[in-house]
C-alpha cells in the first residue's frame, strides 16, 4: 500500500497529425488506500494519466512518487503496480491458473507460494471451478474477475483500473460494481479507477478527479462534486440528466443580486456573492429535481410549455420549454403532464448554481 | 397520349417479366434444397475434376505402363516401375536430398523470416522503404534470381569470393556451385533468398494484430524482452507458422526450377532432388513411367505428411 503523489504532470504526443496535449500540469495527492476516481470525456486523458502512473508511458515532464519515492523513471515491473485493462488482456493461450499465476511467476515465486496464493485469490473472487480453463471458454464477467484476479495476486500498492466493467451488459456491470466495492473494502489497497460512468465514480470513490482536455477540473468527494461543482463544465458532465443552464445577465436591484435570462427574472439569494460578474455575463445553473411545478400566480413562476415527458422508472423528465429553451423537470412518476400543456416552474432557490461567465470553464460563483 | 402509351407498355412488360419471375420461382421451389446446392456445385466439381483429378488420374496411370515418348501406346507393366523405383539407390539417395532440401529451406525461411519479420515490426525511418524492398526477391522472375546468383557465387568473378579472398576468411575463392561439398548450401541459400519474403509478409501481418495490452499486461507482471517474445508473440504467430511451414514444406519439396536452373542436380548428384529425378527419367531418358511413377510416390509422400501434421494440429487446443 502507499499514497500516490502526481506532481505538475504534462504529457504531449507528437505524431503526423501535430502536438496533441493529453495532459496539462496534473497535480493530485492520493491517500493511501483511497479509491479515487478519474472521470471526464472521451480523450480527456483519463487513460493517459493511468498509463503514466503504471510506467507504460513516460511524461513528457512532472513526476510520480509512491510514499515519497520518485518512480518517474522507474520500469513497470519495478513499481509494485497492478492494472486491470479495460479489454481484460488475458493471455489467450493460458489458462485462467497459468493466467493468475504468471505474475508470480515472473518474480521467481516458489512453487508451493504461487499454488497457495492462486488458490485464496481464486477462493475470494469465487473462479475455483474455472481455474483450468482458457479466457476464451469464460463469460464477460468471469474475464473480468480473472482479470481482477491477475492484478490481486501480486498484492500490489497501488491498484490502477482502466474502465474494467464498460465490455459488460448492464445488469453485470451493477453487480461487479458492488462487488469491486466490497473487494475495496477488503483489501484496502489504493486504487486509481479510470471510467466515464459517472455513477461508477459515484458510487465507488472516496473522491472524484474531474478532467477535461487534459486539465483537471476539480477534485473532491463524490456529493462535493455533484452539490458544488466548481465550474460550468463539471455541473454539466455530473448528473443525469444533466443540469438546466440558463445564460443571462446579474445585476444588483434594490440591494439585492437578480438573474434575469431569456424570460426569466430569479431573485438571488442574500448569500450569493458579494462580487458580481464584472462583465454581468452569467449563467444560471439548476439540476432537474430542484424545477418544481408550481400554481401559476405564485411569485416568480416561470411560464413553460410540455414538449415531452419520459418514464423512467420511478420518476419522470418532463422537458419543457421556455422563452430561452429548453428546461429539464424531474418528478416523481405520479405527476403526469402532457405534451402542449401549460405549466410553471418555480426554482429552489437554495439550489441554485451562478457561474461566471457563459463558456465551459465559468468558475461558479455559488 | 404518348405518355399514357407508354406506361401502359410498361405496365403489359412489367407484367410478363413478373410471370417469367413467378414461373422461375416456381421451378426453382420445386427444386429441393439439396437439388439446389448440387447444381451450384456443379462448376466448380466439374472445375476441380477436369483440372485436379484427371491429370493425376492419368499420371497414376501412366506410372503403371513402361513407356517411352516416340511409343504412346507403351507396355503394361503393372507396378513394375514401382519395383524398379524402391530398389534403385538413385531414387532413394535423391529422396533423402529432397527432404533435406525442403527441410533446410523451409526451416531456415521460418526462422529468418520471424526474425525480419520482428525487425521490420519495431518502429523505424524509413520502414514502410524497407518493407517494400523485402519483397524484391519474391517478385523477381526464377531465372533472374539464378543468374544474379551465379554469378554472386562465381569463382572467378564472383563478388563472394572476392569479398572472402580480401578479407582473407578463406585463401582461395570456392567453386561453391560445383563442389560437391558445398553445392548443397549453395542452393538452400538461394531457395531461402527467393522465398523470405513469402513468410516475412504474412508473419508480420500476423504480429501487427496481436494486441498491444498483452504485452503491457505482461511487462506489468514482469516480463523482459525475450519473456514476452516466448510467452505472448510465440503463441500468437504460432497458427500462421505452422500453416506457412506446412505451404512452404509442399512447395520446396515440389521446387524443380531453382536447383535445376543453378545445378541441374550436380556435381555428382549432390543436388539431384526428386523433381530433377522426374525430369531425367521423363525427358532424358524417356521413361515416361517411371518418371510418372516417382511423381506419384511424392505425391502420396505430401500426402502421408500432411495427414501426420493435420492429426498433430487437431490435436492442439485451440
Ligand atoms: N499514443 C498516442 N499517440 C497520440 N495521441 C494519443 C496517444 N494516446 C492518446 N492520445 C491522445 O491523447 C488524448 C487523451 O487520450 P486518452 O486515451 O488518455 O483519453 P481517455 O480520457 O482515456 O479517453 P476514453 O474515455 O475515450 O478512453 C486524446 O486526444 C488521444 O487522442
Ligand atoms: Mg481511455
Amino acid at each position: 500500500m502507499a499514497n500516490v503523489r502526481i506532481e505538475r504532470l504534462h504529457k504531449e504526443f507528437r505524431g503526423a497529425g501535430g502536438i496533441v496535449h493529453a495532459l496539462a500540469d496534473l497535480t493530485l495527492d492520493i491517500a493511501d488506500g483511497e479509491f479515487i476516481s478519474l472521470v471526464g470525456p472521451s480523450g480527456c486523458g483519463k487513460t493517459t494519466a493511468l498509463r503514466i502512473i503504471a510506467g507504460l508511458e513516460t511524461p513528457t515532464s512532472g513526476r510520480i512518487l509512491f510514499d515519497g519515492r520518485d518512480i518517474t523513471r522507474l520500469e513497470p515491473r519495478d513499481r509494485n503496480i497492478a492494472m486491470v485493462f479495460q479489454s481484460y488482456a488475458l493471455y489467450p493461450h493460458m489458462t485462467v491458473r497459468q493466467n493468475l499465476e504468471y505474475g508470480l511467476r515472473k518474480r521467481g515465486a516458489p512453487r508451493d507460494e504461487r499454488a497457495r496464493k492462486v488458490a485464496a485469490i481464486a477462493a475470494m473472487l469465487r473462479i475455483e471451478p474455472m481455474l483450468d480453463r482458457r479466457p476464451l471458454q469464460l463469460s464477460g464477467g468471469q474475464r473480468q474477475r480473472v482479470a481482477l484476479g491477475r492484478a490481486l495476486i501480486r498484492d500490489p500498492e497501488v491498484f490502477l483500473l482502466d474502465e474494467p466493467l464498460s465490455n459488460l451488459d448492464a445488469k453485470l456491470r451493477v453487480h461487479m460494481r458492488a462487488e469491486l466495492a466490497a473487494l475495496h473494502q477488503k483489501v484496502r489497497t489504493t486504487m486509481v479507477y479510470v471510467t466515464h460512468d459517472q455513477l461508477e465514480a459515484m458510487t465507488l470513490s472516496d473522491r472524484i478527479v474531474v478532467m477535461n482536455h487534459g486539465v483537471m477540473q476539480q477534485v473532491g468527494r463524490p456529493e462535493e462534486i455533484y452539490s458544488r461543482p466548481a465550474n460550468r463544465f463539471v455541473a454539466e458532465f455530473i448528473g443525469t440528466p444533466s443540469m438546466n443552464m440558463i445564460e443571462g445577465q446579474v445585476r444588483t436591484e434594490a440591494g439585492r443580486p437578480l438573474f434575469t435570462g431569456p424570460g426569466i427574472t430569479v431573485v438571488l439569494p442574500r448569500d450569493a456573492p458579494q462580487a458580481l460578474p464584472s462583465s454581468g455575463r452569467a449563467t444560471l445553473g439548476i439540476r432537474p429535481e430542484h424545477v418544481s411545478l408550481v400554481a401559476p400566480d405564485a411569485p416568480g413562476a416561470i411560464p413553460a410549455r410540455v414538449t415531452v415527458s419520459e418514464l423512467a422508472g420511478p420518476e419522470r423528465f418532463h422537458f419543457v420549454a421556455v422563452e430561452g429553451g429548453s428546461i429539464i423537470v424531474r418528478t416523481p412518476a405520479a405527476t403526469v403532464l402532457h405534451p402542449g400543456e401549460t405549466v410553471a416552474l418555480g426554482f429552489d432557490p437554495d439550489r441554485l448554481h451562478l457561474f461566471d461567465g457563459t463558456g465551459e470553464d465559468a468558475p461558479a460563483l455559488r | 397520349m404518348a405518355p399514357n402509351e407508354a406506361e401502359a407498355a410498361l405496365a403489359r412488360e412489367g407484367g410478363a417479366s413478373w410471370r417469367a419471375a413467378r414461373r422461375a420461382g416456381g421451378l426453382l421451389a420445386a427444386l429441393r434444397d439439396q437439388h439446389l446446392g448440387v447444381i451450384l456445385l456443379l462448376p466448380s466439381a466439374l472445375t476441380f475434376l477436369v483440372l485436379l483429378v484427371f491429370p493425376l488420374g492419368y499420371g497414376i496411370w501412366t506410372s503403371f505402363f513402361q513407356r517411352h515418348v516416340l511409343d504412346p501406346e507403351g507396355v503394361w507393366v503393372g507396378l513394375g516401375n514401382y519395383v524398379w523405383l524402391f530398389g534403385n539407390r538413385e531414387f532413394w539417395h535423391s529422396l533423402t536430398i529432397s527432404t533435406f532440401w525442403a527441410g533446410a529451406t523451409v526451416g531456415l525461411q521460418i526462422v529468418l523470416g520471424t526474425a525480419v519479420a520482428l525487425l521490420l515490426h519495431q518502429p523505424f525511418k524509413g520502414r514502410s522503404l524497407v518493407r517494400g524492398l523485402v519483397l524484391f526477391p519474391y517478385m523477381m522472375p526464377v531465372v533472374s534470381v539464378v543468374l544474379v546468383w551465379m554469378l554472386l557465387y562465381n569463382a572467378l568473378y564472383g563478388v563472394i569470393n572476392y569479398l572472402l579472398v580480401a578479407s582473407g576468411i578463406v585463401g582461395a575463392p570456392i567453386a561453391w556451385l560445383s563442389d560437391p561439398d558445398s553445392a548443397f548450401w549453395g542452393v538452400v541459400f538461394v531457395g531461402v533468398w527467393k522465398y523470405l519474403p513469402f513468410v516475412v509478409v504474412i508473419v508480420l501481418a500476423r504480429l501487427q494484430v496481436i494486441p498491444q495490452d498483452l504485452y503491457e499486461a505482461a511487462r506489468i507482471d514482469g516480463a523482459g524482452a525475450v519473456a514476452r517474445f516466448l510467452d505472448i508473440t510465440l503463441h500468437q504467430i504460432k497458427d500462421v507458422l505452422l500453416v506457412v511451414a506446412l505451404l512452404r514444406t509442399i512447395f520446396m519439396f515440389n521446387n524443380f526450377e531453382i536447383v535445376f536452373l543453378l545445378t541441374g542436380g550436380g556435381p555428382l548428384r549432390a543436388t539431384m532432388t526428386l523433381p530433377i529425378l522426374v525430369y531425367e527419367q521423363a525427358f532424358g531418358t524417356y521413361e515416361l513411367g517411371r518418371g510418372s511413377a516417382i511423381a506419384v510416390v511424392m505425391f502420396f509422400l505430401l500426402i502421408a505428411v500432411m495427414s501426420v501434421y493435420f492429426a498433430f494440429l487437431r490435436k492442439e487446443p485451440d
